[in-house]
């Protein structure tokens, strides 16, 4: 037949290329690591970075890179890096750790992937390492006692590295200004106020397109909290040392919003609304009244800079003012701040060299290395500029070599210890005026925030979240389906109108809690809090950190 | 078993059996020796102990799983969410493939063959991004047309009817294009003599497709609806997951967003491996149902 | 053969119903390749749907600078390529035997090959068996585990039995053994299932993302399915992991998502067509003589 040559040929040929392939992945795995030619005292190690996929072609990659480099040439021992991918780091570590294969350093910031690797014992306690072979660290966890404390695990030990952070609001509210002076109101002060405006901004036309096409506000991050949180398990509130459920938190904040559902004021679409891109588009397009949205670190310089930009273009009159949060029913609450004491690293129990990995951590601690692994090396990536901080020498080329940075490598760098140049207030080009009207932003924020720190405002729920311990594993299962059905209930209560009233789900919530067992997890929390009152992170350890920071700040943003 | 060994039939399994080694090899090594890893189900694992040390707690898992009525909530969610798809979506890729067969010009089949099947390449984030745009209450197009002529808009995604519909629909619409090509590739193989000889004989384009290209097909089809039953607790996280929101969270918790929000407290292995235990077992109960069914039809698998 | 005035409705309104689920799954298409050409401040304000505003190669560019697109690429098609390759011959080597009726433990076989298609042990007890091999950080590791599907494997199989035995009676006479017979009669014949198969597989391996993830420890092994399902799912980080960690929200812009995701599916836009040729009927005509 006269096929038969071309699929002879054909069969042939791919028998050849499989045997080719088979030869060539064997070579290149094989393949010898290039070794590392420095000094035999250094000890080794090996630890996770994050890979975000953002690294460019020319860099390297996150295992190998002019950093990594740089770490195992000036810093105290060899690192071998293992990249985690950011968005799926529980599977990849729990495959690591099954295999028993995982890396001796762990840097990690979800509570809920460390503390199962506890569980399962997994981990090895670092009191050790920082006593025999510990210097910076050790002094950084003496100055500051709630790093230590936050360490601590069920049976006594520490277990965690972390780090100090700058104590900032979190989440901010900002208010269309213009809106306000045209339609003659002025910025709520309570969560009445609030809904007035907010109603007004939705009816009264102002951006005056003789359209009612405009929202009062979003449901955003922080707006639960204007009303004393919305996390099921940080709804405590201690009278007398005893801890007692809260259920008004939930209440008012429904209501609210079920009112201005009703009322049209805001999106209806808000539930689908999977991460807020929905709303932050209203609030781009300038069709949002007042915007709740999460603001700290990056995020900051992306909503004074980049999105005021993209408002102002598609907007021109448009301004923006800061909202200091209403006062609720139930009191006046502050912004949620991001946690000042973070735990960010633990180590593998198979570890090998103890010794080498608490040098590393050391050196990660000191603020040059935190400098370098930030912004880059001085002469090179920054000079320093006018106000003792540094200035980017060739912003494009920063963008290529130490865009990628972050803070992947220097996860346990503690912000406030480098002093003012690491604090975000520092980092604003006043040259440049949207710069220097970010740092304005910030300023008057921070005032706000102080001042309501200053008029003792509450803090929405019982702690920061991350410092509330895991429940144990027979409440587990419980906890995770309470705490999605229960908010699920609110928001139907919020979007079904007349069908299914606050009451009614306030009943549904609580009757929900109770089936899942609902009062030994408030016991478990109870006997938590007795017993570990005096040494957790509360609200009033943050705000005294906060009033710690407040001198620097107020200096830099002179 | 004697007639085995008899000369001609011996020889003639021989080559088959060189053929055949590697792949009994490679069902040994990469799919027998992992399910042994399905003791998991039946122990209380955790990473120090591993597979072979964790301690046996027998069929305690599975009693915690379903002594809670939420267990049964979702399976039962999970099972008439798959139903639907698989009476609803069965039917489509075939239809489909039947209207592309009857184009007669090359390059409309092609391209519109080939537009079909990209949806199964979008991510299930962008989809549901594209279909919640598309149905919102208030900014969708569909409600905005709504709303220009009946007043109220109707939020599809909200009542359990609707949103059910929109989530079968949207994966019979991602899928569609891409099933197709199994009935594509089937219909190659009936011969045209068929055809000519059924068009001789009077027959419409209909009863064509009727009495000789469905015919010609159904090998294929009922194995890929005993297939099908492999699949009958596979209700994909992502679908779900970017689809869903409060208002039908009651019918939208299925087996895999329960498996997922269980892991994301804790290492709930045991827990997760027991559920997946449960899922193969009923899922090859239906297989061996359906080919039973199947046998009277003279198509069965084995 | 003229068409009745019946057919030729029917005919026009297949057309347009084919029109209707085209235009479809054109529509996100276009979205996608227009975000990827729209200017930022659009983009970001929801405005661009079917069609670009303010037209940039911005976002092409960010991607081929500052990722490891090209790289992602290459080892996206070796992958694939490798994998697809291995796939078929193990394939072809369990489908043609179980396709014989003579074939001793024929229904032994499938019923224990049908079992592992819905029996597995789960991600650990399989990345343990890979791991022993030493295949972790290979391809092997994503080849080898899935190198059959047992779905494909019983449509190839199908097919097989489906090809008339009066062929291969014709090819015994005239002195074909096993070898032959399959690769000169039955494989020739078999083009559209082969085409089918090569489709499959050759998607399957280039949307591997969770296996590449687990399984491939270096990143410069990454594929470009694995780049850019990363772009798209760091959207979906829950908000809470937002709030830890600074950089998450360093979230990839739209558009650059939007450019990734369209050189994530041309390889397979350009793919497809050319093997729709092999879906060609009536290749079994002629070779069966009355």
């Amino acid at each position: 037949m006269f096929q038969s040559k071309v699929y002879n040929r054909t069969i042939a040929l791919t028998c050849a290329m499989l045997a080719i392939l088979a030869i060539t992945t064997a070579c290149v795995g094989k393949e010898d690591q290039t070794t590392n030619s420095s000094s035999a005292k250094k000890g080794s190690l090996s630890a996770t970075v994050y890979d975000r996929g953002l690294i460019p072609a020319s860099e390297g990659t996150m295992e190998k890179n002019r950093w990594t480099k740089w770490i195992n040439e000036s810093g105290p021992a060899n690192v071998t890096f293992v990249a985690v991918p950011r968005t799926e780091s529980k599977q990849k570590l729990n495959t690591l750790f099954a295999s028993g294969s995982a890396p001796d350093l762990i840097f990690e910031f979800e509570p809920s992937i460390k503390n199962p690797l506890y569980d399962q014992k997994q981990l090895m306690p670092i009191d050790d390492m920082i006593n025999n072979y510990s210097t910076v660290y050790k002094k950084l966890i003496e100055e500051n006692p709630a790093l230590k404390q936050a360490s601590i695990k069920s049976d006594g030990k520490m277990y965690e590295f972390g780090k100090l952070n700058e104590a900032i609001p979190q989440n901010i509210a900002v208010i269309r200004q213009d809106w306000l002076e045209k339609l003659n109101l002025t910025a709520p002060q309570t969560t009445e106020e609030l809904y007035q405006v907010a109603k007004a901004f939705a009816e009264n036309d102002p951006d005056g397109n003789g359209k009612k096409d405009t929202y009062g506000l979003n449901i955003g991050a922080g707006l639960s909290d204007v009303f004393g949180g919305g996390s099921l398990n940080n709804s405590y509130v201690d009278v007398n040392g005893e801890l007692v459920r809260q259920w008004d938190n939930h209440r008012y904040h429904t209501e609210f919003v079920k009112q201005l559902f009703d009322e049209g004021i805001i999106d209806k679409d808000f539930i689908t609304d999977n991460n807020g891109a929905k709303a932050r588009q209203d609030f781009l397009n300038g069709k949002t009244g007042i915007y709740f949205t999460q603001a700290n670190t990056s995020l900051w310089s992306r909503l004074w800079v980049a999105d005021y930009a993209t408002l102002k273009a598609n907007v021109p009159g448009a301004e923006l003012a800061i909202l200091a949060y209403p006062k609720s029913p139930l009191g006046q609450y502050i912004n949620w701040i991001n946690n000042p004491v973070q735990m960010t690293a633990v180590v593998n129990r198979s570890a090998k060299d103890p010794k080498a990995i608490m040098e590393y951590i050391d050196f990660l601690s000191t603020p040059d290395t935190g400098r370098t692994l930030t912004s880059g090396l001085e002469g090179v990536h920054w000079n320093n500029g006018a106000g003792g901080c540094p200035n980017a020498i060739d912003p494009e080329k920063n963008k290529t070599e130490t865009g990628y940075l972050g803070q992947d490598y220097n996860m346990v760098f503690s912000v406030p210890e480098g002093g003012k140049c690491f604090f975000i207030a520092g980092t604003f080009n006043v040259e440049k005026p949207e710069e220097k009207l970010a740092k304005d932003m910030f300023k008057a924020n921070l005032d706000i925030f102080y001042d309501l720190i200053d008029q003792q405002a509450s803090w929405p729920g019982l702690t920061h979240s991350e410092h509330l311990p895991s429940v144990p594993q027979e409440l587990l299962v419980d906890l995770q389906n309470a705490g999605t059905e229960i908010p699920n209930i609110f928001k139907s209560a919020m979007v079904s109108g007349s069908s299914y009233t606050v009451e009614q789900a306030m009943a549904d919530a609580q009757a929900t809690w109770d089936k899942y067992n609902g009062k030994k997890i408030d016991e478990f929390y109870q006997t938590w809090y007795s017993e570990n009152k005096d040494t957790i992170l509360m609200p009033v350890d943050i705000f005294s950190i906060v009033n710690d920071q407040k001198k620097l700040q107020e200096d830099i943003l002179k | 078993m004697r007639r085995v060994f008899k000369g001609a039939l011996f020889r003639k399994n021989i080559p088959l059996y060189v053929m055949f080694a590697p792949v009994i090899a490679y069902y040994l090594i990469f799919r027998y020796l992992p399910i042994g890893g399905l003791v998991i189900a039946f122990q209380n694992y955790n990473f120090f102990d591993g597979i072979l040390h964790s301690p046996w707690v027998g069929w305690k898992n599975f009693q915690m799983l379903f002594s809670t009525d939420k267990t049964i909530l979702i399976i039962w969610n999970t099972l008439w969410l798959s139903f639907l798809n698989l009476i609803v979506g069965f039917p489509v890729p075939i239809i489909l493939a039947l209207l592309l067969n009857s184009v007669k010009k090359m390059w409309y089949k092609r391209m519109v063959q080939t537009l079909v099947y990209l949806p199964h390449f979008f991510s299930w984030v962008i989809v549901g991004g594209m279909v919640v745009t598309i149905f919102s209450l208030e900014s969708g197009f569909i409600n905005q047309w709504i709303t220009q002529h009946y007043g109220e808009p109707y939020p599809f995604l909200y009542k359990h009817f609707s949103w059910v519909s929109i989530f079968v629909g949207a994966g019979i619409w991602k899928e569609m294009g891409f099933s197709t090509i199994i009935y594509l590739a089937a219909l190659t193989a009936i011969s045209p003599a068929l055809y000519e000889a059924a068009s001789i004989d009077g027959a419409t384009k209909w009863r064509q497709t009727w009495h000789v290209t469905l015919p010609g097909i159904r090998g294929t089809i009922i194995l890929v609806l005993i297939l099908s039953m492999g699949r009958i607790l596979e209700v994909g996280f992502d679908q779900i997951y970017n689809l869903r929101n409060a208002m039908v969270s009651q019918i939208s918790e299925v087996i895999s967003t329960y498996i997922f929000s269980m892991g994301i407290q804790g290492g709930q292995f045991s827990l997760t491996a027991a559920l997946g235990f449960f899922e193969s077992v009923v899922a090859f109960i239906f297989i061996l149902g359906a080919n039973l069914i199947a046998k009277k039809f003279d198509n069965h698998l084995f | 053969m003229s068409e009745s005035y019946g057919d030729k409705i029917s005919r026009i309104i297949i057309s347009f119903i084919l029109f209707l689920i085209a235009l479809s799954c054109l529509a996100p298409v276009l979205n996608i390749l227009s975000i990827s050409l729209s200017g930022k401040q659009a983009v970001e304000s929801g405005q661009v749907l079917l069609w670009p505003l303010d037209i940039t190669l911005q976002s092409y560019e960010t991607l081929f600078k500052g990722t490891r697109i090209l790289s992602a690429l290459s080892n996206g098609l070796q992958m694939t390529i490798g994998g697809v390759l291995l796939s078929m011959a193990f394939t072809i080597c369990a489908a043609y035997p179980l396709s014989k009726s003579y074939f001793f433990g024929r229904r032994v076989f499938t019923l224990l090959i049908l079992f592992t298609m819905v029996f597995s042990g789960g991600l650990i007890p399989t990345y343990l068996v890979v791991k022993s091999l030493g295949l972790i950080d290979t391809y092997w590791a994503i080849w080898l585990p899935g190198v059959i599907s047992t779905f494909n494997m019983l449509i190839m199989r199908s097919y097989f039995e489906g090809i008339s035995s009066e062929v291969e009676d014709a090819a015994r006479i005239d002195g074909c053994n096993e070898w032959q017979l399959m690769s000169k009669i039955i494989l020739p014949l078999s083009m559209p299932v082969i085409a089918t198969l090569l489709l499959f597989y050759g998607v399957g391996y280039w949307n591997s993302f969770m296996s590449v993830l687990i399984y491939i420890n270096s990143t410069d092994k990454y594929t470009i399915t694995v780049l850019i399902q990363q772009m798209i799912q760091s959207q979906s980080l829950l908000t809470e992991a937002l709030a830890n960690d600074v950089q998450a929200i360093q979230l990839v812009p739209d558009g650059i998502k939007s450019a990734g995701i369209i050189i994530l599916i041309l390889p397979m836009v350009i793919v497809y067509p050319f093997l729709q040729k092999y879906f060609v009927q009536g290749v079994m005509l002629g070779s069966v003589k009355g």
